[in-house]
């Protein structure tokens, strides 16, 4: 059974219709996959210092301590991890983002080439594969883009295929299209 | 002229952004009639009243390390402080710095093109976003171009393309090098800084511990 687990970085309660579709996806039984929704804003995570103690004093452990560590055992044991975000000002929510900073701890201080570019070693075997879904009323494409150039190097980073990439209304019913078809 | 520098390194004053701004500060400082103030967005609780001087100042450069390809989460949250803002920012000529532990330009191309976009949002006029590429920290070379890009930064009220170009000229690690990096990583040789923090710190013997499996 595949596990997928979706990071929700909605920050408020502007998209209580399209949560509810995504809460009642999670719930559906499916024998091929589970869908693992983490609501980012009613945990306790702590924006990444740069103090790279996870890479140099405890390798692979943040010294922050919070609800992060619950979030990256989910995230290296799925099989896809998803980023679910409104737009906001073009980009992910700052929540989202806090969260991205905080993956650090999954990859190793050392450097190689990989892809043809300079990128940190593995830390673990095997990495989700990575996706995003970007919510905007508006569907900027320039918007979705832009975010989707940044969330794919993201995926080089952390050396694995962005497999996913979703930009939806937010409403109820692109919700439970989406979240199905997962 | 008021002129805001933003520092958005998670690490504040103890970070290398500081020395940036430093360097960027004596060059815009060659100009007289340049009132420059200077704020540091870990301190989270002040975003809003950092966003208002923001929109009221006449020129702004927000300076950031890059993490996970783009700007720090307290930077982005900083930028949603902006919301009340969007398009009304007319008069404002917005401009950023990237650090970026790599030396390619490409590692910063993605987050390059998404600062122009969020100036675009606001309405302002973009300055440019000018990435320093291969470490974080500060050299006589980068303290001599920032220099450089602040004092030449007048009168247009942006960075001068020229000295932009000069910033992280290589966009991709060229065949050769790659080769030799990947020989050389045969051997701890590029590792040897990390190896040193590790050891220094008593962690080299966990440096491959996977807690989270």
């Amino acid at each position: 059974m595949r596990t997928i687990t979706i990071l929700n970085g909605i920050a408020d309660d502007s998209y209580t219709e399209f949560e509810a579709a995504l809460e009642q996806a999670s719930k559906v039984e499916n024998p091929d996959r589970r869908l693992n929704v983490i609501r980012l804003r009613d945990l306790d995570i702590r924006y990444c210092t740069g103090c790279w103690d996870c890479w140099v004093k405890t390798p692979g452990v943040c010294a922050h301590h919070d609800d992060m560590p619950t979030i990256l055992k989910e995230v290296i044991q799925s099989d896809l991890m998803v980023f679910l975000s409104p737009v906001s000002l073009g980009f992910v929510t700052a929540l989202t983002k806090k969260a991205c900073d905080r993956l650090i701890p999954l990859v190793h201080p050392y450097v190689e080439i990989h892809k043809k570019e300079l990128h940190h070693k593995n830390r673990y075997k095997k990495y989700p594969k990575m996706g995003l879904i970007l919510i905007d009323p508006e569907k900027s494409l320039v918007d979705f883009e832009n975010t989707r150039q940044i969330f794919y190097r993201l995926s080089i980073n952390l050396k694995t295929d962005f497999t996913l990439s979703l930009h939806l209304n937010g409403s109820e019913k692109e919700a439970h299209d989406a979240f199905s078809n997962l | 002229m008021r002129f805001l520098i933003c520092n958005g390194s998670p690490r504040g004053v103890k970070g290398y952004s500081e020395k940036y701004i430093h360097a960027l500060t004596d060059g815009l400082s060659e100009h007289p009639d340049v009132l420059i103030e200077k704020v540091l967005l870990n301190r989270v609780a002040e975003h809003r009243d950092v966003a208002a001087r923001l929109a009221a100042a006449d020129c702004a450069i927000v300076v950031f390390p890059l993490y996970t390809d783009a700007m720090p989460g307290l930077t982005m949250a900083f930028f949603e402080e902006f919301k009340p803002f969007i398009g009304s920012l007319g008069n404002l000529s917005l401009g950023f710095v990237v650090q970026s532990g790599f030396p390619e330009r490409i590692q910063s191309r993605a987050v390059e093109k998404y600062l122009e976009r969020l100036t675009e949002i606001l309405g302002a006029r973009y300055a440019g976003t000018a990435v320093f590429g291969g470490g974080m920290g500060m050299n006589e070379k980068r303290t001599l171009l920032l220099h450089d890009l602040g004092r030449a930064f007048f009168p247009e009220k942006k960075f001068d393309p020229a000295i932009l170009s000069r910033t992280t000229p290589m966009e991709k690690v060229p065949l050769v090098a790659r080769v030799l990096i990947g020989v050389l990583g045969l051997t701890p040789l590029p590792q040897l800084d990390w190896i040193r923090q590790l050891k220094a710190n008593g962690a080299y013997e966990k440096r491959d511990d996977q807690p989270y499996i």
